[in-house]
Order: structure tokens, then C-alpha cells, then sequence
């Protein structure tokens, strides 16, 4: 499932859990400056090299697999299940594809995404012949 | 009638609520964000993992207490720029507890920690009273 990231409302605020989702869906915080798109989401237990980032069709497709860690016998409390994660991200604003960047650090995954400046009008000087 | 779109429904709608009023219901209401956690035992050991994605080790405190309590606490620094426009904020920020019993007594001596990927993995031993004994069989002359 894709939810829209841009053009929406301006205030900080914690919203709702994505509802189309479920429980396998990454979350993540989204925010725009003048040139940027910026995603970042929280993806624990997953190393980098686990990641499957795409952008196509103004879509961003974030999955990340994940391995099983260890070999304890007995769970006494089980709350979270180390599991895969997706996400998906449809994109209004026309995107540099090439310069898309995406950094983990610490669980976190970031995803940058240039925003394709409009050229300014150019002033055409006339000449007297 | 129920069926597994009622119970996701109603798990949506937990969460919503947990994240709304920073509290986990299934706590008794505290109003501190309670990281998830799975414990696991082994013959000699406990292992406690907690999700912390996003935290720095340097705001991050575990405690064990008495022998038989653990305690995670600390704190997950949002982001603060005057300059971005927020547009989505699904994540938590800000203090965060959970105060674990044991179901037996440990060695804080021998605790051993490390956070990797956002997972805290917190091994506790048991003390030698409780871990098993093996019994050696003598055989009759």
C-alpha cells in the first residue's frame, strides 16, 4: 500500500498509525525542505545490507528482510517478532531519481530526494538594430 | 462476527491510542513510552532484547536491581530544524522506561550488553543456585 508524501499538512504532529499497513509496515517520519524530500524510518534488528530500495513511477519502495538471531530455547515474553518490513511512498513532486540517497545509521533509515527546481524565468534583452 | 480484520482493527486502534496519550495501555496506564521487549531463558541465562531504533548509547541507562529487576530507561532525541516543513510523524520521541522482574535471581556482576542495529541484547546469568546441577552417578563396586 503507498501513502502520499508531500502537500499535505504543515504541522508537526504525531499522526496516525498507517492504517492500510498492518503491523509489517515500517514507520517512518517525513518532512520537506526547499530542494528536498526527506523519509526516514525505523527498521531495528536489520543490517544494511538487507535493503531493497526502488523509485519508479514516482513510487518509493522500501523493503527489508530480515534473519532470524539466535538460539535460546524458551520464550518467556515475545512482543516484538523479528520480521520483514515494507513500505511504500507515492511521490507528487517531480524527483532527480539519480540523485536519490538513502543512509542507515543505527536503525534508521534515511531517504533523500531531490526536488526538481523550476527554471526561473530569463529576462530576454532586446537589442535596437 | 470476529474475524482477522476485527482483531487488526483493533490493534490499529491500540496502537493509535499508545502513541496519542505516549502511554502502553498494557502497563497500567504509565505515561512513559515502554520500549517492546522478548525475553528468552537458556539453562544459564536470561536474554533480554529490547526495540530501540534510533538511540544513542549515551542516552540510554540499564540497571539491575537486586538481583532479580531490570531496568531500561533513557531517552530517543527528535529531530529539530526550523528549516524543514514536517509532513508525516509516525515515530516516537522522548523518554522512554521498563522495569523488568526476573523470574530468578542473576548475576549483575556478569551482565553483559551491546545495542546493535536498534536491538538492545541484554544477557543476564543466572546465579549458581539456580542453574542446573549435574549429578554424578556412581556405579556400585
Amino acid at each position: 500500500m503507498t501513502t502520499s508524501a508531500s502537500n499535505i499538512q504543515q504541522q508537526p504532529f504525531v499522526a496516525s498509525y498507517p492504517r492500510d499497513q498492518g503491523p509489517t509496515a515500517a514507520r517512518f517520519d517525513c518532512w520537506k525542505t526547499d530542494t528536498t524530500i526527506v523519509l526516514s524510518g525505523d527498521f531495528p534488528g536489520i543490517k544494511s545490507d538487507q535493503f531493497s530500495i526502488e523509485f519508479h513511477d514516482q513510487v518509493l519502495t522500501i523493503t527489508a528482510e530480515h534473519d532470524p538471531s539466535h538460539g535460546f530455547r524458551k520464550a518467556l515474553k515475545s512482543e516484538f517478532a523479528p520480521k520483514s518490513l515494507e513500505r511504500s511512498f507515492r511521490i507528487h513532486e517531480e524527483i532527480h531519481a539519480d540523485g536519490i540517497k538513502a543512509t542507515y545509521d543505527n536503525a534508521v533509515l534515511t531517504v533523500v530526494l531531490p526536488i526538481v527546481q523550476p527554471i526561473a524565468p530569463r529576462q530576454i534583452p532586446v537589442s535596437s538594430s | 462476527m470476529l474475524n482477522h480484520n476485527t482483531f487488526a482493527q483493533m490493534h490499529r486502534l491500540k496502537s493509535e491510542l499508545e502513541r496519542v496519550f505516549g502511554s502502553d495501555l498494557t502497563n497500567n496506564g504509565c505515561p512513559q513510552i515502554h520500549p517492546k521487549v522478548n525475553v528468552w531463558e537458556d539453562l544459564d541465562c536470561f536474554l533480554i532484547e529490547a526495540e530501540l531504533p534510533g538511540v544513542n548509547l549515551d542516552d540510554l541507562e540499564i540497571h539491575v536491581h537486586q538481583g532479580t529487576q531490570l531496568s531500561i530507561k533513557g531517552e530517543r532525541k527528535g529531530i529539530e530544524d526550523p528549516a524543514i516543513t514536517w509532513v508525516r510523524n509516525e515515530r516516537f520521541v522522548g523518554d522512554f522506561a521498563r522495569t523488568l522482574k526476573l523470574g530468578c535471581s542473576v548475576d549483575a556482576e556478569g551482565v553483559q550488553a551491546n545495542l546493535r542495529n536498534g536491538v538492545l541484547a541484554i544477557r543476564l546469568p543466572k546465579t549458581a543456585a539456580h542453574k542446573p546441577h549435574k549429578i554424578e552417578i556412581e556405579t556400585g563396586v
